[in-house]
C-alpha cells in the first residue's frame, strides 16, 4: 500500500509539473501567448469547481448514508461555521479550522 | 546570475499568500492525519505535488477506497487549469531561458499566479526571475512547513484525544467547501450545481468515481452553453 501511495504520488507530481511546464516553455515559441481560445480556458477555469463540487459530495455523503440522524447535524454544523468563517475571514485554511472546531463541539451533545 | 535583492523582494512579495498557505498547509496536514494517511504520506504529498486541492482530493479518495491509479487520474484533471497559467505569464517573461521557465514552472499554483500576474511587468527585465523564484520559494515553503506542523498537531491530538479523530475527518468536507465557496461567482454557479447534482445521483448509485468524472466534463459543458445562450 505504501509503494503503491508513493507511486500515485510520484505520477500526480510528474503530471502537475508537466501541465505547468508544458504551456509555459511552448509559449514563449508564441509570440509571448498572445493566442488565445477562450472556450477552451473557460472550460478548464470552470472544471475546477465542478470538480471540487463533486468532491464535496462524495466526502460527505458516505457517513450520511451510513449514520444516523445526529450526524446529519454534527454536518450541517460544521458547514455553518466552515460558510460563516468564510464570509468573516476569506481564508480557506481558518474556514476549515472553524468547520472541525463547530463539528467537534456537536460532537459533544448530538 | 543570482540576485539576492531580487530574490528577497519576491521573498517578502509571497507574505499574502503565506498567510493563506499556512493555515491551509496545516489543515492539510491535521486532515490527512484524520483520514490515516499519516505524517510521510502528508509531507511526502506537499513536498512532491504542491497542489492544495488535488492533495486534499487524494487523500479524501483514498481514503474512500478508490483505487489509487483513478484516485491519480481524478487528481491531476483538477489541475488541469494550472495549463492557463504559463502562457498568462508568457508575455511578461519572454527573456526566461528554458531551464528558467523549467525551474519557475513547479511553484506555479493558483495564488503565485494571481500574484505574479498583477506584478511580474512592473519589474526591471533583468530582475523578473529571481524575483519570481522568491515568491514562489516563500509560498512553498509556507505550505511546507504547515503541512508539518498541521501533520505533528494532528497526531499528537489524535493519540492523546483518539475521539478527536472522527473530528478531524471533517477536515475534507470543510476544506472542499471551503474552496468551492472562493471560487462561486456568477460565472462558475450554474457548472457547480450540475456537478452537484450530477455527482449526488452517481454517488447515490454508487458509482463515485464516475459521477466525479462526469462532473468535470459535463459541469463546465453546461456552464459553456448558457453562457453561449446568455
Amino acid at each position: 500500500m505504501k509503494i503503491d501511495f508513493i507511486k500515485a504520488v510520484l505520477l500526480i507530481a510528474v503530471g502537475t509539473y508537466l501541465i505547468r511546464a508544458v504551456p509555459f516553455v511552448l509559449s514563449s515559441k508564441k509570440e509571448g501567448g498572445k493566442k488565445s481560445w477562450p472556450q477552451i480556458n473557460l472550460f478548464f477555469q470552470l472544471m475546477g469547481p465542478s470538480m471540487i463540487a463533486a468532491l464535496l459530495v462524495v466526502s460527505v455523503a458516505s457517513p450520511l448514508q451510513t449514520q444516523n440522524f445526529s450526524h446529519l447535524i454534527n454536518v450541517a454544523m460544521g458547514f455553518s461555521g466552515v460558510v460563516v468563517s468564510h464570509f468573516l475571514w476569506n481564508n480557506s485554511g481558518v474556514s476549515v479550522l472553524t468547520g472541525v472546531f463547530c463539528f467537534s463541539i456537536t460532537l459533544l451533545f448530538f | 546570475m543570482f540576485s539576492r535583492k531580487d530574490f528577497s523582494g519576491g521573498f517578502k512579495s509571497s507574505l499574502p499568500i503565506v498567510a493563506g498557505y499556512l493555515p491551509v498547509g496545516f489543515a492539510f496536514g491535521v486532515a490527512a492525519e484524520g483520514a490515516q494517511a499519516g505524517t510521510f504520506a502528508a509531507v511526502f504529498t506537499s513536498l512532491f505535488i504542491y497542489a492544495g486541492a488535488s492533495q486534499f482530493a487524494l487523500v479524501g479518495l483514498l481514503k474512500d477506497g478508490v483505487p489509487i491509479l483513478s484516485a491519480a487520474l481524478i487528481t491531476l484533471g483538477l489541475n488541469l487549469r494550472h495549463l492557463l497559467y504559463g502562457p498568462g505569464l508568457s508575455r511578461d517573461t519572454e527573456e526566461f531561458s528554458l531551464r528558467e521557465r523549467l525551474v519557475a514552472a513547479f511553484g506555479l499554483t493558483d495564488e503565485v499566479f494571481a500574484v505574479a500576474f498583477s506584478r511580474i511587468g512592473k519589474m526591471s527585465r533583468e530582475s523578473r526571475f529571481w524575483w519570481l523564484l522568491g515568491l514562489e520559494f516563500g509560498a512553498y515553503l509556507s505550505w511546507f512547513g504547515g503541512t508539518i506542523a498541521g501533520s505533528i498537531s494532528g497526531d499528537l491530538l489524535i493519540s492523546h484525544y483518539s475521539l478527536l479523530r472522527p473530528a478531524l475527518s471533517f477536515a475534507l468536507p470543510a476544506l472542499f467547501l471551503s474552496l468551492l465557496l472562493s471560487m462561486l461567482n456568477s460565472s462558475t454557479r450554474l457548472a457547480v450545481i450540475t456537478s452537484l447534482i450530477l455527482a449526488t445521483a452517481f454517488h447515490w448509485s454508487g458509482y463515485s468515481e464516475t459521477g466525479i468524472i462526469a462532473a468535470a466534463l459535463i459541469g463546465p459543458g453546461i456552464g459553456i452553453i448558457f453562457r453561449k445562450n446568455q
